[in-house]
């Protein structure tokens, strides 16, 4: 009893270290999808000058993007809110694993896509473009370091508890 | 509660739609126009009378509704609103006024937008009977000739639905005969193969190398690219059923862009419309010889 104890308590910190470390992964993952499909709306704008709903109607089908839930959040939304309000509630819906500062950031596209000519939106779409890259490079970063740090940590804490209970 | 004026009121955002709604029955059924412009009353406009809606919209209110009517898309709509107007569901239109935007000589956008004017497009049954009772069917090269708000577009709609041909090409330049909306006709002409947005000379041209039509049916004709367009027409057997902005006969006469479209020899008839008080209404059929 006391060895399965020991063992599980000494489990835990492990699953901790790894999870957090799979956690800035996944960061990593969504700032990326969320990149490609603003480059995506860009090609969409710029060359089929598509309507937002059909747009967004035929992003959400994409299996490209099926780790950006709120794309199906969106289509719910889009069909009874306006764009920028459906935009919103769907990124406030989403449970994410970027941080606050993306999140207001990915918020802010509902003031730029159909706001304004081809032209206008483009460039201030390129524009957040090259700030989710700043934020990826950093959460790369991050995970090279802290994403090692807590695994080892986890593992090290974990072998610690097993070899002080048991 | 009028569907038409429904649908088109429902491409706008809730709040001024709920309050639109508000107007009587009565109002919806009969409206032509709803006029929307910031600083005044929103006012809707029926059978020659107005109705005004005790709200007062803001400037921001107006940007809204701008950008509700382009289906929160504007880059979908920049030529329609370099033309001053946007389609809208239903085939309703809603022309705008703002600030022009003009690079190298041309209108490149509309920016400030300041006033939004939709036009309930009704499409109405029979509205061309007479003009085709009277010439016994033969509707081909057909001129119609009236002010603006007299039905002209009302009556070609009806002409195009009414052709018992599948050979008829709608040049539907500024996108309110058929009313396409992303592909989608949301009128009914029947089998015609619709030219969206074309410009009128381009799209005769292109009707008549690659849809072998019996007929080109086209609104408001007037220039000088449009008489080059349809003297193609002629001597090719096609008939042509138009439009044209036009007082009366006398008016008619005096006009020289009108006289030069006749002297085309594309049109044998012109009805002209008696105006914006008797919608879709004849004043008279005339020969073209008659004119000239």
């Amino acid at each position: 009893m006391k060895q399965l104890g020991t063992a599980l308590l000494s489990i835990c910190p492990v699953i901790i270290g790894l999870c957090n470390s799979k956690y800035l992964k996944i960061n990593i993952q969504q700032i990326e999808k969320i990149i490609y499909l603003i480059n995506w709306i860009i090609t969409e704008i710029r060359y089929s000058k598509t309507d937002i709903k059909s747009m967004f109607y035929n992003i959400s089908l994409n299996e490209n993007f099926n780790n950006l839930e709120f794309l199906q959040y969106l289509k719910k939304y889009i069909e009874v809110e306006p764009f920028p309000k459906a935009w919103q509630l769907s990124i406030e819906e989403w449970n994410c694993h970027i941080s606050t500062y993306d999140k207001e950031l990915l918020k802010s596209l509902s003031n730029i896509i159909g706001a304004s000519d081809s032209k206008g939106q483009i460039l201030a779409l390129k524009h957040i473009v090259a700030r989710f890259e700043e934020n990826l490079k950093l959460a790369q970063k991050n995970y090279s370091s802290k994403g090692k740090l807590s695994r080892s940590l986890g593992i090290l804490i974990g072998a610690a508890t097993f070899i002080i209970f048991i | 509660m009028d569907v038409e004026f429904n649908r088109a009121i429902k491409n706008l955002p809730d709040g001024i739609s709920k309050i639109l709604k508000t107007c009587p029955v009565e109002v919806q059924q009969k409206a032509s126009e709803v006029r929307l412009r910031a600083g005044r009353y929103i006012i809707i406009n029926y059978e020659n009378n107005i109705y005004t809606l005790k709200k007062i919209l803001s400037i921001e209110e107006i940007t809204e509704c701008f950008k509700a009517i382009c289906g929160y898309s504007i880059h979908s709509h920049t030529e329609e609103i370099k033309s001053g107007f946007i389609t809208l569901k239903g085939g309703h239109r809603a022309g705008i006024a703002g600030t022009a935007v003009y690079e190298n000589g041309k209108i490149t956008n509309i920016k400030n937008i300041n006033s939004i004017n939709i036009r309930i497009a009704r499409q109405i049954e029979g509205a061309a009977s007479s003009i085709i009772k009277t010439l016994k069917g033969d509707v081909g090269n057909l001129l119609i000739v009236g002010p603006p708000a007299s039905g002209k577009t009302t009556i070609l709609k009806d002409i195009a639905k009414n052709l018992k041909t599948e050979s008829v090409s709608i040049i539907d330049s500024r996108g309110e005969i058929a009313a396409s909306l992303n592909g989608v006709l949301q009128n009914n002409v029947s089998y015609a193969d619709v030219f969206d947005f074309w410009k009128k000379s381009d799209g005769i041209n292109a009707a008549i190398r690659t849809m072998n039509p019996n007929f080109i049916i086209c609104d408001e004709i007037g220039d000088e690219e449009d008489i080059k367009a349809i003297k193609k027409c002629v001597g090719t057997g096609i008939k042509l059923i138009a439009t044209a902005h036009g007082e009366n006969e006398e008016e008619i006469k005096k006009r020289e862009i009108l006289i030069n479209i006749l002297k085309t020899n594309a049109f044998s008839n012109i009805a002209i419309l008696q105006g914006k008080k008797a919608p879709c209404a004849i004043e008279k059929i005339v020969k073209v010889g008659d004119l000239i």
